[in-house]
């Protein structure tokens, strides 16, 4: 059923995305070949106005997709949407889960499309790219020292973390809000704030413990532990913020 | 399997300080037409709302098969509400997909003969649609399943008196003959001739749970006329109410 719920989700996601995504990376393209010819001295040159049409649609993206992931949630399953949502054969977490990882997904290709846009903006020779020689040097470099994966692959996981902590914030605010007969946009927004409040206070009051210290030392004698205790930082949280939006769905829905 | 298809014990549900159901008993059995009926704040939509697994009750117990609500009871429920659930960027056989995935009763086929015979080309945007051809397309999607228990929340409420007849006319030619169909209104007269059984709510409170022959014979009346002395709203003096 997950699965069935994760088609619907990306489909909402292609929908919505897929002509900004596009158009980040077309303007990108366009602007490779104009902004590096275009030298002339005016200031609103057709160079000057691609580049700022295509940061206009880099911004765009990037608070679409904070929004989309809020959106999502609020009107797909606390809104006029979770009258068909909450009638599926399904459990509520199923709903979340699918909601969560489709907001990851997300957040990852946006990120990746603003990563890529300014590479295929730059006037560099793309023939490099097809030539093996190229890839083979960029895997020698990366497997000089065999733990550098390793590295990459935790770094990786601790931006899917901060993420993950990060929407699961956003879900719990909203259903926090949820929870108040009116006010609701205000109660979610004070939810979350207040969410972060307590959270740096608790890793505050949490890492001053002597226990929780001499764990510390242990874990990060290396990068390596360091990475995999921050990953754990974050997604402890993440993972009972979560289990609290399933509690609120479960027993506290109320779409009047 | 149960003997009773719903099963409500002192079911009570409140929205802060206001009931909206004041300790609900009920049972209702298999293959039946049933009109949940009452004015206007009365507790149907609440009750309905209760079965789908929409809000929660206060205290009581609810059981639809003889299960909790939860996805096996959501799987056998066909629920038409009183609102448009479509995200804007849906097209109506994109819901048809949505359905076949979810429920192993809806008919997709059917679904699209249903379309055409209402007149409403699935592949239209949902957004581009008129209300009345929405709330069409989730008249299909509610009757194109071969469902144990359908709950129409209000089917023909604002709609003109033709549309009434049109409306029931495709919940009657639609329906599972072996599943049982709920239906809330306070236009009983219109629903009256369909109905085997009717339960009267007033105020949270089940006021009369009987079938149909039997109140026109015990009462001599029809559903509407014993509905209107019930709730009759006597006016004041000065002509206000």
């Amino acid at each position: 059923m997950l699965l069935k719920l994760l088609k619907y989700d990306f489909r909402a996601m292609w929908k919505q995305f897929s002509l900004i995504w596009g158009a980040a990376l077309v303007l990108a393209l366009v602007n490779r070949f104009t902004l590096f010819r275009d030298i002339g001295y005016d200031i609103i040159s057709n160079s000057s106005l691609l580049t700022l049409a295509f940061m206009g649609v880099v911004i765009a993206m990037i608070v679409l997709s904070v929004s989309f992931v809020a959106d999502r949630f609020s009107k797909g399953l606390l809104g006029s949407e979770g009258y068909l949502m909450h009638t599926l054969p399904v459990w509520p977490w199923q709903l979340v889960a699918s909601k969560l990882i489709c907001g990851v997904v997300t957040w990852m290709i946006s990120g990746a499309v603003a990563f890529v846009s300014p590479f295929l903006m730059a006037p560099m020779d793309w023939s490099i790219l097809m030539e093996f020689g190229f890839w083979r040097d960029i895997m020698r470099g990366l497997t000089q020292r065999p733990d550098t994966l390793l590295l990459l692959f935790e770094f990786c996981l601790m931006v899917v973390a901060v993420m993950l902590q990060f929407i699961a914030s956003i879900y719990l605010a909203l259903s926090i809000g949820h929870l108040l007969p009116r006010y609701r946009r205000l109660g979610s927004v004070a939810s979350f704030i207040g969410l972060y409040i307590l959270l740096v206070n608790l890793y505050s009051r949490v890492f001053s413990a002597h226990v929780v210290r001499a764990l510390l030392d242990v874990t990060t004698s290396n990068v390596y532990g360091s990475l995999l205790t921050a990953i754990a930082t974050l997604l402890i949280p993440a993972a009972l913020f979560l289990a609290a939006v399933c509690w609120i769905l479960n027993h506290k829905l109320n779409l009047e | 399997m149960s003997d009773y298809l719903i099963q409500c014990r002192g079911l009570y549900k409140s929205y802060g300080l206001r009931p909206a159901l004041r300790g609900v008993d009920l049972a209702v059995g298999p293959g039946r037409i049933v009109g949940l009926l009452g004015p206007n704040g009365s507790g149907k939509t609440t009750l309905i709302k209760l079965l789908c697994g929409l809000i929660q009750p206060t205290t009581g117990t609810l059981a639809v098969d003889g299960s909790a609500i939860g996805p096996y009871t959501k799987s056998m429920v066909s629920y038409l509400p009183d609102r448009m659930y479509f995200a804007s960027w849906m097209k109506a056989v994109d819901l048809f997909d949505l359905f076949r995935d979810f429920y192993a009763d809806f008919e997709y086929e059917k679904a699209i003969d249903m379309c055409r015979s209402l007149g409403v080309e699935p592949r239209d945007r949902l957004k581009a649609m008129s209300k009345g051809t929405k709330e069409k397309v989730q008249l299909v999607l509610v009757m194109a399943r071969s469902a144990r228990l359908y709950l129409l929340d209000e089917p023909i409420a604002g709609v003109d008196p033709a549309a009434r007849d049109f409306i029931l006319r495709t919940i009657l030619t639609n329906y599972n003959e072996e599943g049982t169909v709920l239906i809330s209104t306070h236009l009983i007269s219109d629903v009256e001739k369909v109905l085997d059984e009717a339960i009267f709510l007033k105020e949270g409170k089940i006021m009369l749970h009987e079938t149909v022959d039997n109140i026109r014979e015990k009462e001599g009346k029809s559903v509407d006329a014993l509905f209107r002395e019930i709730f009759r709203a006597e006016p004041m003096e000065g002509g206000g109410f």
